[in-house]
């Protein structure tokens, strides 16, 4: 378990999470994609934490989840309204910020 | 100046400066009245009158010394301050003096008498600006001591002269006759100058006092002849002012003018200019010149003569007449009695005058002015009538009056020198009593015609089966001003008192101005003009002639005239008529000028205009049409190259926009993906 | 066992647990039935918490799988359920698109591996871990503002979400709060 490869996994799950928040057309896909960017955040903080034994470092990862919790929730809730006035979740039809 | 200066310096110095302002006074008053001469309403000609009357003043006040022949003079270097020749002034002797007097006394004369005549003129103070005007022209004529002066003081007397003869130029005729006139004298004043410039290049030298100089060095020289072309060219410009054959034809036409301008200007003056000019370049004049002078006199003495027996109109009668006594007193040069010529010119101006302004009298009162139109005025107007006999009998000769005296003098010249000259001069006079008395009988005596303000028979008069003198087709132009005084077919009236006063005044030179010249007062004019020839006392033969022709042509006119009987014997009937005919169309010199002159030169005009029209306007015309060609392609280049240009750059602004603006789609997923490309695209370049 | 056992196992461990994890990750970007994709990332989650436990993280392990797949994942498919009739299209991305996305997020891994492979990364002996007592110490001395402002934002996060998901309803009854 090298810092290395962990590094790694975490990178490849973030790049993941990137393809997925740019190819998912639907706009909780493009939630589920965040949180994987989320936990790969929160994995990269633990194990900087755990190898210097930082606490700072364990309790930003516990912010991480918090806060990946408010803006799921926040999210989910934006997506409601959004499905009840547009009628839809697909974040294609949703482009009123066109220039 | 000198410290000490003598007495007689001194006077002469102060008399001197006189001499500018006897000419300046007028001229003033000629600016002021140009100016501002409509506000000044009313007042407007006294200022003019008291401009020449001050102007007479002086001259009177320098009288003493010219009379004791002294030569006053004012001189100023005007083109170099080294030569001499170019040295112009003003020089008063004893013939510029005699000169002056007329102009003024008479002027101011006239003057007076047109503020009654162009009451009510619309333009009436700038006559008054232009007879002022005329008048510093003409006494800087009489003045000026150098030719050139004369010339630009000869010019502008034309310059007024048509001036006024055109005043009334809403009428169609008076511009043409002013036109006629100017022009007219222009050819005249061609010869004058070019007699100007001859004498220059060979003499060099212009003034008037070195003329006995000149001819003296020319002649020795051996350039007699040049004299002679010199001098002819110098008469030349005085036919043309006086009013001699061939240049005579503006004189008549320039009746159209107001009464009082034809008196100033057609009688007394301005057609007298010519004569004093002969008379102050006589000592240029050769024998041969003279003789040229001779001839033209006579000959337009005596055919004015018979036109003026045969005029219908007043004052046609009298411009003919005016001729004649001009052409008499360039006989009188021709026969060098100078000093005659110039009395006759003095006296002829007061009678001539006179009866000019009789005529304006009668026609303001009547609105005619044709001879069928008038008659038995004397009634009705005592004062004009009796004024107009007394000058129509001095210049018939009465004996004893002015005029008898002047033209005696001028026959007893003729008569000692050139017989055939004196009768032919014998028979002249008798016309010219003829006509006169003709048209003081047909216009005064007689039955009361009905006055018109309009026109007169236009030959509805001319009278197959008798060659009377009934009116003959003149023209029928009143030259009254335009404007009436009550209906017309009202009763003739005797004139206001401004206009009867001068005209008494004239009348009093009329009957004794002649005695200045006459033996009983010891020949005072003669003495003014420097001549000693003058007769000791009355010549008896003499005046029995006289009495005869004013007999004889006084009973023609009675008889012919008035009573319009023909007293012609049946076979001579038609040469009369002939004779008759020829006179009353003026011996057609105006339709031969028109034919052989007038036409032929309107021709060229015409060509020449309609040359300019095609060539030239075409030539410029093209030109800016290839300006206007020029203009269409660079307006095409402007509109497709530069314009697109322009144009261009911003299409592609709007293309590069329209380009950017798909970047926002709205879509936060591209976004998100050009961000991406960003990090990657710089984490590379920097990782180079 | 010994040590070398220990790490054996750990490495055999860790190499499982990062493969369930790329395959889950992989599953949830890529399947298109929205419920399996979601599923999947509940596997990505657990299979982090693991991770946690490996890295003796073990509070945060439990918090992981308490908070985020006992309440989000749920939380998440209860959304899918409620909108999944709402789902018209299949969710699966162009050609086109795709290709781009994939070519942009891999010319971002190729980076970010890079970075990491050409860092030399120290070496840790590290024995001491961290317990959930120093980071309760942690929360309420050195982190006490962090943490208040995470409550307020919980608070906010509720108005929020109680809001938006019921505007329409109050905008049409009118009700108040």
């Amino acid at each position: 378990m090298s810092t290395q490869a962990v590094l790694l996994i975490t990178s490849a799950v973030f790049c993941l999470g990137i393809y997925g928040i740019l190819v998912r057309r639907n706009a909780i896909g493009v939630l589920l994609s965040i949180e994987l960017i989320l936990n790969a955040a929160a994995v990269n903080f633990v194990l900087f934490g755990s190898a210097r034994a930082n606490v700072h470092a364990h309790a930003f990862a516990l912010f991480i989840i918090a806060l990946a919790a408010c803006e799921a929730v926040v999210a989910l809730a934006i997506i409601l309204a959004l499905s009840r006035s547009a009628n839809t979740v697909s974040v294609d039809r949703i482009n009123l910020l066109k220039g | 100046m000198h410290a000490d200066v003598s007495h007689a310096e001194a006077v002469r110095l102060l008399v001197n400066t006189r001499l500018f302002w006897i000419p300046l006074l007028p001229l003033i008053a000629f600016v002021i009245l140009i100016l501002i001469g409509r506000r000044l309403g009313s007042l407007a000609p006294w200022l003019s009158v008291a401009a020449l009357a001050s102007a007479a003043g002086l001259t009177f006040s320098i009288a003493k010394p010219v009379f004791d022949g002294v030569t006053l003079s004012q001189r100023w270097d005007w083109l170099s301050t080294t030569n001499p020749a170019w040295s112009i002034g003003f020089a008063v002797d004893g013939l510029s003096w005699l000169m002056l007097f007329v102009v003024t006394v008479i002027g101011t004369m006239i003057q007076l008498y047109s503020i009654g005549y162009m009451h009510g003129d619309k333009r009436f103070s700038r006559f008054f600006a232009y007879l002022s005007l005329f008048c510093a022209s003409m006494l800087g004529l009489v003045m000026a001591d150098h030719f050139l002066l004369l010339f630009m003081c000869w010019e502008l007397v034309g310059v007024c002269s048509y001036l006024l003869i055109s005043f009334w130029f809403e009428k169609p005729a008076a511009a043409a006759a002013g036109r006629k006139a100017f022009l007219t004298t222009r050819v005249g004043d061609v010869g004058l100058l070019l007699g100007i410039f001859l004498l220059y290049t060979l003499v060099g030298d212009l003034r008037f006092l070195h003329l006995d100089i000149i001819r003296a060095s020319l002649i020795e020289s051996g350039k007699g002849g040049y004299l002679t072309l010199i001098s002819a060219l110098i008469f030349f410009g005085a036919v043309g002012k006086s009013a001699q054959i061939p240049l005579h034809v503006w004189l008549p036409d320039a009746m159209e003018g107001p009464t009082s301008v034809s008196a100033l200007i057609h009688a007394a003056t301005m057609v007298a200019a010519g004569v004093y000019l002969v008379a102050r370049s006589f000592a240029l004049f050769t024998p041969d010149s003279l003789q040229i002078v001779l001839v033209l006199g006579l000959v337009t003495h005596l055919l004015a003569a018979t036109v003026a027996l045969t005029m219908t109109d007043i004052k046609r009668v009298l411009a003919y007449s005016t001729l004649s006594q001009l052409g008499l007193m360039m006989v009188a040069m021709g026969l060098e009695a100078r000093t005659a010529a110039m009395f006759h010119l003095y006296a002829h101006a007061f009678f001539k005058a006179l009866m000019f302004l009789g005529a304006g009298s009668v026609i303001h009162a009547a609105h005619t002015q044709e001879l069928g139109e008038l008659g038995g005025l004397l009634k009705r107007m005592p004062w004009t009538g009796g004024l107009f006999l007394a000058a129509a009998l001095s210049m018939c000769g009465l004996p004893f009056l002015s005029g008898f005296w002047s033209k005696d003098a001028i026959l007893l010249a003729a008569r000692e020198s050139e017989p055939v000259v004196y009768w032919l001069l014998v028979l002249g006079a008798t016309m010219t009593c003829c006509y006169v008395l003709r048209l003081w009988f047909r216009c005064f005596l007689g039955p009361e015609a009905q006055a018109s303000a309009a026109h007169g028979g236009h030959g509805k008069h001319k009278s197959a089966h008798h060659a009377s003198m009934v009116g003959a087709p003149s023209r029928a132009d009143t030259s009254s001003p335009p404007r009436s005084h009550g209906a017309p077919g009202s009763v003739a009236h005797e004139s206001p008192a401004i206009m009867v006063g001068p005209m008494a005044v004239l009348g009093i030179g009329a009957l004794i101005a002649g005695l200045a010249g006459s033996p009983w007062m010891g020949n005072p004019l003669y003495h003014l003009l420097g001549d000693h020839h003058a007769h000791e006392h009355l010549d008896i033969p003499l005046l029995f002639m006289t009495a005869g022709i004013l007999a004889v042509g006084g009973g023609l006119a009675w008889v012919v005239g008035f009573k319009r009987r023909n007293l012609l014997p049946e076979p001579l009937r038609p040469i009369g008529r002939l004779a008759y005919n020829l006179a009353a169309h003026k011996y057609y010199f105006d339709e031969l000028y028109a034919f052989a002159i007038i036409r032929p030169f309107l021709s060229l005009t015409r060509s020449l205009s309609i040359f300019d029209g095609r060539v030239v306007d075409g030539a410029v015309n093209g030109a800016g049409r290839i300006g206007w060609f020029l203009g269409q392609w660079e307006e095409r280049f402007d509109r497709t190259i530069v314009d697109g240009i322009v144009n261009g750059m911003g299409a592609v602004a709007q293309a590069l926009g329209g380009a950017g603006r798909r970047l926002q789609t709205g879509y936060i997923q591209q976004y998100l993906l050009v961000v991406i490309i960003a990090a990657v695209t710089l984490s590379v370049l920097v990782q180079l | 066992m010994g040590m070398a056992q220990t790490d054996i196992i750990r490495t055999v461990a860790f190499g499982l647990i990062s493969a369930l994890v790329l395959v889950s990750a992989f599953w949830v970007v890529t399947l298109t039935n929205l419920f399996r994709a979601a599923l999947s990332l509940g596997l990505v989650l657990v299979g982090v918490a693991c991770l946690f436990l490996l890295m003796a993280a073990e509070f945060l392990a439990f918090v992981q799988i308490l908070v985020y797949v006992g309440a989000i994942l749920t939380m998440v498919i209860f959304a899918i359920m409620l909108t999944g009739k709402l789902q018209t299209t299949v969710d699966a991305p162009s050609r086109s698109c795709g290709l781009l996305a994939a070519a942009a997020s891999g010319a971002l891994f190729a980076i970010l591996a890079a970075a990491i492979l050409g860092f030399p990364w120290p070496i840790s002996n590290q024995t001491e871990v961290v317990t959930p007592a120093a980071i309760g110490q942690q929360m309420v001395t050195t982190l006490v503002l962090p943490f208040e402002v995470i409550s307020l934002v919980f608070v906010a996060v509720m108005i929020g979400a109680m809001v938006l998901a019921a505007g329409r309803e109050r905008a049409k009854k009118g009700r108040v709060g």
